[in-house]
């Protein structure tokens, strides 16, 4: 019976075995247009992957909103049409530039400032209104 | 704790609810009402009440309030029931259902019914109802909670609201004043700013000569200039969300502290 013991434990060869290491990024919300992954040929969806290869990808992930600016723009223009989407764009821009916007927003699980698109479609009831500085399981 | 039971029938009803009251009172409200449900054929009202109190403190009210209904009619515990059941409809936000039951059991001459007033009253603080007259709620409660409420009532009336559209029209004049208007200092000047200088890039192209930067500079210009009015308005509006949860808020955690003003 002692015997058959290790054969059924963790041996310390296993323990400290070699791992599998993945570099893939889990979050998808950094790429502009991840919100439809599957081939499309909207327009928007075109725009958003070309700007995910061309700019994004190689400037990085700088946002300090979740979810980001490009993510920002391609959920409004889908949610609101594309004029009321430029328009959110642009606030939302002007809105990153203030070096002083980290007390004017709650944090998401990966410490970026949550500022979701619901609170800016000029409809009242889809405001879901969150004390800046707290923190959000999104 | 609990007695020696080696000679002891654990599964007697005694051992089950003695051992259920234990964990009730030790706040351990699942095992809690676990061991009550054991109790088939010996519920009494009693024990019926705390399986209520204790899915309620579970939060699945639903539960809770099925339970207590059967106990306002005739029963030891009424009155606890009735209160318990108020603080239950106030807590899945019923307001509406809260003082419909207080309006059908004031019917009845027992002074104990008579206190359900102060919930009664604080619910009209948050349904869009017209309040009573500001007599009529300020007696509803004890003298320690009558300042608070009084202040909560004032604030309900002053309503600290901004326009969207002054907002709007405020941005229209001078890029980022709606947001100042809105509460965002930072963020109204940093749009006066952005909107200044796309504004005076195209103007000193167009002096120059230089049409199509000009140009450019002109579309960025007014869509900035376009995005810093529809921001101020939706801005205004994420103001007026932000009065109405602190208040929702400030009033939520007075009435817990005053343990939804049971007797």
């Amino acid at each position: 019976m002692a015997f058959s013991l290790p054969l059924y434990s963790q041996t310390e060869y296993e323990k400290w075995g070699k791992a599998d290491i993945s570099y893939t990024r889990k979050d998808p919300q950094h790429r502009a247009g991840s919100e439809n992954p599957e081939k499309s040929f909207n327009l928007l969806d075109i725009a958003a992957s070309a700007y995910s290869f061309f700019i994004s990808d190689l400037d990085g992930d700088n946002c300090p909103f979740s979810p980001t600016c490009s993510s920002f723009f391609i959920q409004s223009a889908k949610k609101a049409g594309i004029f009321k989407g430029a328009l959110m764009f642009a606030d939302r821009f002007t809105r990153d530039l203030n070096p002083a916007k980290k007390d004017h927003y709650p944090f998401n699980s990966d410490f970026r400032l949550y500022d979701p698109v619901n609170n800016y479609l000029l409809q009242p009831h889809m405001i879901k209104f969150i004390p800046p500085t707290d923190f959000v399981n999104d | 704790m609990f007695r020696d039971t080696l000679n002891t029938d654990m599964e007697a009803p005694e051992n089950i609810r003695g051992f259920a009251d234990y964990l009730f009172e030790q706040k351990d409200y699942l095992r809690a009402f676990t061991e009550y449900s054991k109790l088939t054929g010996f519920i009494n009202d009693t024990v019926q009440f705390r399986m209520a109190s204790a899915l309620g403190e579970m939060g699945r009210y639903n539960e809770a309030g099925n339970l207590l209904n059967g106990l306002i009619g005739n029963s030891k515990v009424r009155t606890l029931a009735l209160h318990e059941l108020m603080k239950n409809r106030w807590l899945v936000q019923d307001f509406r259902g809260l003082r419909t039951l207080c309006d059908t059991l004031k019917i009845s001459a027992d002074a104990a019914d008579k206190s359900c007033s102060p919930l009664y009253y604080a619910s009209y603080l948050i349904d869009s109802v017209s309040l009573p007259g500001t007599g009529e709620f300020e007696n509803a409660f004890p003298p320690g909670s009558r300042d608070f409420m009084k202040g909560m009532y004032e604030r309900k009336i002053k309503k600290q609201y901004k326009s969207p559209l002054k907002a709007a029209l405020l941005s229209a004049i001078i890029p980022g004043a709606g947001k100042i208007y809105a509460g965002q200092t930072s963020d109204g000047i940093t749009a006066f700013i952005v909107s200044g200088l796309l504004g005076y890039l195209a103007l000193d192209n167009f002096i120059s000569g230089h049409d199509f930067r000009a140009w450019t500079f002109t579309g960025l210009g007014a869509l900035f200039y376009a995005g810093n009015i529809y921001g101020s308005a939706a801005q205004a509006q994420i103001f007026n969300a932000g009065i109405k949860y602190n208040f929702q808020n400030d009033l939520n955690i007075f009435v817990r502290e005053k343990n939804y003003f049971k007797p």
